[in-house]
């Protein structure tokens, strides 16, 4: 489903990632964990093609969809507004995917009147919402408090489990890593590079 | 929720004069205080006792009533209105157009940001004057002088707000594939809502204050050349009927156009 060949990526004169190959296929969730500031938002953002600016190759489907470290929302328009307008669907499906995070009953709400909870779940139901072949999350879960991070966590594992999306999830911490993933591989060292032994 | 604090730190009124209460509780306020204005006016009137230096709102008023219902007063009016209107649409779009290209690439604002200070510090008067001198005694020459004065401030405040546009909901843009008509509309023209709002709202009270200077110098009708009129023969009463009629109707335009846009743009900000 993807395909990574990355041979290197320089900020600067700084080089900060080294030779990257990674193969992700269909219904695969790939955790990618490493101390921050390692480059892991960078390599996610080259699989977004967000980031451009690289040597290397990366073949991955059109229908890409991203979770950001914050919710990322439009705060001038209504959460169901959100997802129709952004992720691109009619308003049936927009509903449906409100339901399926639980905001059913806030689809007028704006971004500003909700919890960070709840922007959290809008967020997560715009990514779904959008039918994405691939889903690209980064840290989706940091600065959450610990009940906040589970309850998340359940969400998208219900969400992940009902579709065939391949997945790449960028995180710090090893304990949401092994809850979400089916594989997990280690970006270290300057420039960073993947070590594929788990932990 | 960083991003909205940013943009309410920056008040878009704050350039403009505010003359209707933002809370329902300030309107008699405002009452009282153009009433106070109005009577100490009158006293100043009384004070003077010469009506034909000083007329009070007894003599004023009763002028503009007359004017408007059998003089032609609302012919001038909808000429100048219509340079205003024109001269307005011109700077905005095109001064919007400018500082959107500044704001988003930086070889471009190297390039042209001389210039932008040179046309910001060109007095008035003397565009005005080259206009005519150039283009004519004509419609063309006086709408193309208002609208150069007013260009460069609204390509500031556009190009601010270009820079300050939220990456974030760019990238959003960008991973969802949203068409380029749909991320300008839902996504940057938002973000520069604020900012368009205030560059319109200082940006009609610069214009229509550089119209009459324009219609002073060199047109043959609208309030400017009226005023022009009275001037030379020293009516101090009819120079203040037009005047006053012609400064109620940009506070209305103001108050029941501008304010109403302005806090239709920011709703999404109220809790």
């Amino acid at each position: 489903m993807i395909s990574v060949a990355i041979e290197n990526k320089r900020i600067g004169e700084t080089q900060v990632l080294g030779p990257i190959a990674l193969e992700i296929a269909a219904g695969e969730t790939l955790a990618v964990v490493g101390p921050s500031g390692v480059g892991k938002t960078t390599l996610l953002r080259i699989l977004a093609g967000l980031d451009r600016d690289f040597t290397g190759r990366v073949d991955a489907p059109a229908r890409r969809a991203m979770v950001f470290q914050e919710p990322a929302l439009l705060p001038w328009r209504s959460a169901l507004d959100n997802l129709t307008l952004v992720a691109g669907v009619n308003t049936a499906t927009a509903r449906a995917a409100l339901g399926e995070v639980g905001l059913g009953g806030l689809a007028d709400r704006f971004p500003g009147q909700m919890s960070l909870g709840q922007q959290r779940r809008l967020s997560l139901a715009r990514a779904f919402a959008a039918a994405p072949e691939v889903l690209l999350m980064d840290e989706p879960f940091v600065s959450l408090d610990a009940a906040l991070v589970d309850e998340m966590l359940a969400l998208t594992e219900r969400l992940l489990a009902a579709r065939t999306i391949a997945t790449v999830f960028v995180t710090h911490s090893m304990a949401e890593a092994t809850r979400l993933a089916t594989r997990i591989v280690r970006l270290k060292g300057h420039p960073a590079m993947l070590d594929p032994s788990p932990a | 929720m960083g991003r909205a604090n940013r943009l309410s730190r920056l008040r878009p009124g704050a350039l403009s004069v505010k003359w209707a209460g933002d809370r329902s509780g300030a309107l008699p306020v405002t009452a009282i205080s153009i009433a106070a204005m109005v009577a100490g006016w009158w006293v100043l009137a009384l004070l003077n006792g010469d009506p034909s230096v000083l007329p009070g709102p007894g003599v004023v008023l009763p002028l503009a009533w007359h004017e408007l219902t059998q003089g032609d007063l609302i012919y001038h009016l909808a000429v100048t209105l219509r340079r205003v209107a024109l001269a307005f649409l011109i700077a905005m779009s095109v001064g919007g157009a400018i500082g959107l290209l500044m704001g988003s690439s930086r070889g471009i604002d190297r390039w042209l940001d001389p210039w932008l200070i040179a046309f910001l510090n060109l007095p008035a008067l003397v565009t005005i004057v080259l206009c005519y001198l150039w283009i004519g005694l004509n419609e063309a020459a006086a709408v193309t002088a208002v609208a150069i004065n007013k260009i460069p401030t609204v390509v500031i405040t556009i190009r601010e707000g270009t820079r300050a546009l939220d990456r974030q909901l760019t990238d959003v843009a960008t991973v969802f594939r949203m068409s380029r008509r749909a991320r300008l509309r839902h996504v940057i023209a938002p973000q520069l809502g604020p900012y368009i709002a205030s560059a319109g709202r200082s940006g009609i009270s610069l214009i229509w204050k550089i119209v009459l200077v324009v219609e002073f110098l060199g047109r043959s009708d609208g309030i400017g050349f009226k005023l022009h009129l009275y001037f030379q023969l020293f009516r101090v009463d009819m120079v203040l009927a037009y005047a006053l009629s012609f400064v109620i109707v940009m506070l209305l335009i103001e108050a029941l156009i501008l304010r109403p846009w302005e806090a239709r743009a920011t709703r999404w900000r109220r809790p």
